[in-house]
């Protein structure tokens, strides 16, 4: 029987069991507890990671980084106190920004340009569109526009939130939301529109 | 939309994407462990380097304000600007009429000229002129001579005969009593005691303007600095002696017997920062230096003196009575003492920490200071009885003390006196006490406490 916490994700597939005694462990740096919670957590971490780093070369690179991290600073996790599990999505979505502040530019804000509004009849057909469609739709999105959008839309951040971890303002924020919004709106009707020409 | 967003978020936070095979542990502990280890050794370094770049960062940021303070003050002391004046002349609590004119500033030397004073002062200015009622050469800077002038002439009677036209005959020293003539000079007498301070101002009666012609001309130099200026930040630089007690606790090492303190000096750059209702905060960069000396003798034992040349005996022949000198080396007992005598020096280098309540009077300002000192960098260099032997030390630690990254409670008055808005100097005395052991063995406390006297310049900042 392993006593510990229990951290699940929404949906059942995604469960994540970090025991109290491997977290206790791996503040007292003990090498094989740092296996067993690489190995309880890499799903996660990596369900996330693949979000926020569009190029796959970089995930090993970026995954090594985060549980070094999580290996170091866990000292600063209390049990008694937190949910081990949104500590662990902080660390990661703080390192994939690392990543990218020290790749590239920080998140590269996308210029304004027109983006059709109009085409709010692909809500309709959100429900055709598979996991991969998904994916696949969001790498093509602009670097800015992703990242504003997996953190607010998806990662539940505040634009405040979003903001001071992409070093822009919450009014910056919410208008590349808006823009990553009217991006994904007509990408989604350019989408249905070829799978429709595709079907005849 | 909501429902659009949900749908990709619910995609999204499945977590069903099959891992890449170079995700197992095998393949990605080294790396980890390998990024740990770079992490741990950038995070001591960030913090080996903390304390040093803040400390720079600070001596820079001083350095750059000393550096702007100095460029201003030099590009800007031309003219003073109007507003001097007229914060001067507001000090006057006499009914006298400011002129709707800037005012104008004359040397002590040069007579008020008409134009100095709008038309209605011009009439007496010319009867200045004309009946050379004062002499210029009694108008003094001296307020103590004006004081004498004023009573003397507070004392005058309207003479019964008036005679031609004579003047006030008035020494520097004025010891002389004044004859008096016309113009009547009593009806000035009141006027005078009312005279303004700095500044040429008119009244617009024509019989009371002699205030404005024997009072000093304001200058840059004897401005009183304005209210205002308090409000401004300062920059002090400070130095004077120090002087210390070893603080050695009650086992007291046997080496307290032989070192006594000696004057040093010290040296601070101090920034000062405005707070509210005359508090302010200061802090800055202290260099100080504690000076003992060390003297130590002992008695040695089986020392023996040669004295050379010697006369060591004289041969007397009886029948000739001739004498013969012989001379020789001997060697001779003698009682002796090692004196040692030196000087043990310790440098601290203490960024300070105070909050202070200063006060103004015109001129004057007292400030109090309480608060902190850490000393950020210690240097030592001298020699010491320790374990009845002497040793020599020097560097950062001693064998037997350390005063490096110690905490010392700190008070301090001064009074400074201000020449001008921007330039002023200061005095004060401050006292040292530390919170921390400097000791190093066991069984022995060592607080030092420091006492200093300073006198510096402080510049007011824009």
């Amino acid at each position: 029987m392993v006593f510990g916490f229990h951290y699940y994700t929404r949906t059942t597939k995604s469960l994540i069991v970090v025991g109290a005694s491997i977290i206790e462990s791996v503040k007292q740096g003990e090498k094989g507890a740092f296996k067993l919670m690489y190995q309880d957590c890499i799903a996660y971490v990596f369900s996330i990671v693949r979000r926020y780093v569009v190029n796959d070369s970089d995930h090993p690179d970026v995954i090594q980084e985060i549980f070094a991290r999580v290996f170091l600073s866990i000292g600063t996790f209390d049990t008694s106190k937190g949910d081990f599990k949104f500590w662990l999505r902080r660390v990661v979505i703080n390192q994939c920004m690392q990543h990218h502040r020290k790749g590239k530019s920080a998140a590269s804000l996308v210029s304004i340009h027109k983006v059709s509004e109009d085409n709010l009849q692909a809500d309709d057909q959100i429900e055709q569109f598979s996991k991969a469609d998904i994916e696949q739709l969001l790498n093509q999105m602009p670097e800015g526009y992703r990242q504003i959008f997996m953190l607010i839309i998806i990662d539940e951040y505040s634009h405040q939130e979003a903001g001071a971890l992409l070093g822009i303002s919450p009014e910056t924020s919410r208008s590349q939301l808006s823009r990553a919004k009217s991006w994904l709106r007509k990408n989604l009707y350019n989408n249905e529109l070829k799978t429709l020409a595709n079907g005849l | 939309m909501d429902s659009k967003h949900d749908r990709i978020k619910k995609l999204l936070s499945e977590e069903t994407s099959p891992l890449p095979p170079e995700l197992n542990w095998e393949q990605m502990e080294a790396g980890i462990l390998k990024k740990m280890e770079d992490m741990q050794s950038d995070a001591s370094l960030k913090k080996k380097r903390g304390p040093i770049r803040e400390i720079t960062a600070g001596i820079l940021i001083l350095l750059l304000i000393g550096t702007c303070t100095f460029i201003r003050q030099q590009t800007g002391k031309g003219l003073l600007p109007n507003r001097k004046e007229v914060a001067v002349i507001k000090e006057n609590t006499s009914e006298q009429y400011l002129l709707p004119v800037p005012a104008k500033t004359i040397p002590l030397s040069e007579k008020p000229q008409p134009e100095d004073c709008p038309e209605e002062t011009v009439a007496f200015n010319t009867a200045y002129n004309e009946n050379k009622l004062l002499k210029t050469n009694i108008i003094s800077n001296n307020f103590k001579q004006r004081a004498t002038i004023i009573s003397t002439i507070s004392n005058w009677k309207k003479p019964t005969t008036t005679p031609n036209k004579t003047l006030v005959e008035a020494s520097e020293n004025s010891s002389k009593k004044s004859t008096i003539t016309e113009p009547q000079a009593w009806d000035f007498a009141p006027d005078i005691q009312t005279l303004p301070t700095r500044t040429i101002t008119c009244t617009r009666e024509s019989k009371s303007i002699i205030t404005s012609n024997y009072q000093n001309p304001p200058s840059e130099h004897n401005t009183a600095p304005t209210q205002s200026n308090s409000a401004h930040g300062q920059i002090a630089i400070l130095s004077g002696f120090s002087l210390w007690n070893m603080g050695y606790g009650a086992l007291t090492p046997e080496r307290s017997e032989f070192e006594r303190s000696i004057p040093s000096y010290q040296v601070q750059i101090n920034y000062t920062h405005p707070l509210k209702k005359g508090f302010q905060l200061t802090t800055g960069l202290h260099l100080q230096q504690l000076n003992s000396l060390f003297e130590w003798s002992t008695e040695l034992e089986n020392q023996t003196i040669i004295l050379q040349d010697t006369i060591i005996q004289v041969q007397t022949n009886s029948l000739t009575g001739h004498q013969n000198i012989v001379r020789g080396d001997i060697e001779v007992p003698v009682e002796a003492t090692r004196n040692v005598r030196h000087f043990n020096q310790t440098l601290l280098y203490q960024i300070p920490l105070a909050v202070g309540k200063s006060w103004r009077f015109q001129h004057w300002q007292m400030e109090m200071l309480i608060g902190g000192a850490i000393t950020i960098f210690s240097e030592n260099k001298g020699r010491t009885l320790y374990q009845s032997q002497l040793i020599d030390y020097g560097g950062v630690n001693t064998p037997f003390m350390n005063n490096q990254w110690q905490m010392q409670a700190m008070a301090a008055g001064r009074i400074g006196y201000y020449f001008n808005d921007r330039l002023g100097i200061k005095c004060g005395l401050q006292f040292q006490k530390s919170l921390t052991d400097w000791s190093l063995e066991s069984g022995v406390s060592m607080r030092p406490s420091v006492f200093g006297g300073e006198l510096g310049v402080v510049y007011f900042m824009e």
